[in-house]
């Protein structure tokens, strides 16, 4: 036997506690100040864009932090909300028949880096949240539904997805009327949800868990 | 289901105990088996081949983490699959995997210990205690799991050709470890 696969064979073996670590694991991106300052400065520009468009008329929209620490910039979302992608025909899902579904649209989130939520938070991917500003209105509110995946985190580590702690949330979630399904790809599996714009901006969320919500094709499929 | 009551139907004889493993852990026994292998139907003969060994040993085994339990089992039989087959058929994935880890390998300049693969891993778990999180992390996933260097990266928010100059100083320190401590592999 060659040395290599000598090495190679013994590493199966290896402590499982290392193992589940690497398996578990989630990095965060650390950000230079340069990030922060281009964050604060980005959020100030689009609540201007926000002010000027809404006016006095703008009501609180939930409590769902958007947990964006990233570059993100006002051509973005203005680019996003100018393109028409994203929608596929109701009839693909027979249970959300009277609903237009929303799985992706074209606001880039290739610079944005995502701080993982604290337990308590919900975030919003800026793709998706671009997705509920534009389609909110036009297909009035509730008759869209956005497929999503969803990563549920606690004390900032992401949960593996066949964990019980994430099984318990699944079922909670079905509880409160939240479609989902798991999805299993080579890259491992995924959790779908199909949810409503009241229900990613009042999400409910339990104690001790963090929630990120990304639009279903904002990664390679 | 949790893992404990897939276990349970194990014991209970209860084929759902199969299905059960194939809804939770299918995906990623798949992705280990073709990491190695590079062939999806060969892959996922290896899968298939777990389950029955996990039916064969449980009971009397009974693994608290089913998970790490399979993904043990679908790496050996990959392994071996791979020893029995890698001189009619190529299998690039472990192929790449082993022409990195040569260069952990120290050239026999003495007469050191010849280790047995039980030391060497004892040998392993004492050097990944002396390394830090991020560099355990992507040492794991890239030789126990076989995952691509891009999606170690991309996981790790960094660089691909960071994550692999890492990889190299990893690979470095290792076979320095091994010199150290005189094995010969």
């Amino acid at each position: 036997m060659k040395s290599s696969q000598k090495l190679y064979n013994s590493i199966t073996e290896i402590d499982d506690k290392y193992i589940e670590e690497a398996l578990n694991y989630k990095a965060v991106k650390k950000l230079s100040i340069w990030y922060k300052i281009g964050t604060v400065a980005a959020c100030l520009v689009i609540a201007g864009t926000a002010i000027f468009a809404f006016g006095n008329t703008a009501k609180p929209q939930n409590d769902i932090s958007t947990g964006i620490l990233g570059q993100t910039t006002l051509s973005d979302t203005q680019t996003a909300s100018e393109k028409q992608n994203g929608t596929e025909p109701a009839s693909q899902q027979s249970d959300l028949r009277r609903f237009k579904l929303i799985s992706s649209f074209n606001g880039s989130s290739e610079t944005a880096c995502y701080k993982s939520p604290d337990d308590g938070e919900c975030f919003l991917s800026i793709p998706l949240r671009g997705a509920i500003e534009k389609y909110k209105d036009e297909f009035e509110g509730e008759s869209v539904v956005y497929k999503t995946t969803l990563s549920i985190f606690s004390g900032g580590e992401s949960l593996e997805i066949n964990s019980d702690k994430v099984d318990s949330e699944i079922k909670r979630l079905n509880a409160l009327g939240y479609k989902t399904e798991i999805s299993k790809g080579t890259d491992g599996s995924q959790i779908i949800v199909y949810a409503t714009y009241k229900q990613l901006t009042q999400f409910e969320k339990k104690d001790g868990f963090g929630y990120f919500f990304f639009l279903y094709d904002e990664w390679e499929h | 289901m949790d893992d404990t009551e897939i276990v349970a139907l194990f014991f209970e004889r209860d084929e759902k105990a199969i299905a059960q493993c194939e809804e939770k852990y299918g995906a990623f026994c798949q992705s280990i088996a073709y990491n190695i292998l590079s062939n999806t139907s060969d892959a996922q003969e290896c899968v298939n081949d777990t389950y029955l060994k996990a039916w064969n040993t449980i009971p009397p085994k009974s693994p608290e983490k089913l998970g790490l339990y399979l993904g043990k089992i679908v790496r050996n039989t990959a392994i071996n699959l791979y020893n029995k087959n890698h001189r009619k058929k190529r299998y690039a994935g472990m192929q790449r995997l082993l022409s990195e880890l040569e260069e952990c390998i120290a050239s026999p300049l003495s007469t050191e210990n010849k280790i047995e693969e039980k030391e060497l891993t004892h040998f392993l778990n004492s050097w990944l205690e002396t390394l830090d999180k991020n560099d355990r992390v992507i040492f794991i996933r890239r030789y126990w799991k076989g995952e691509p260097l891009k999606k170690i990266a991309k996981d790790c928010a960094e660089a691909p050709n960071k994550t692999a100059k890492r990889m190299y100083r990893l690979r470095l320190d290792l076979k320095s470890a091994l010199e150290k401590e005189e094995f010969l592999l």
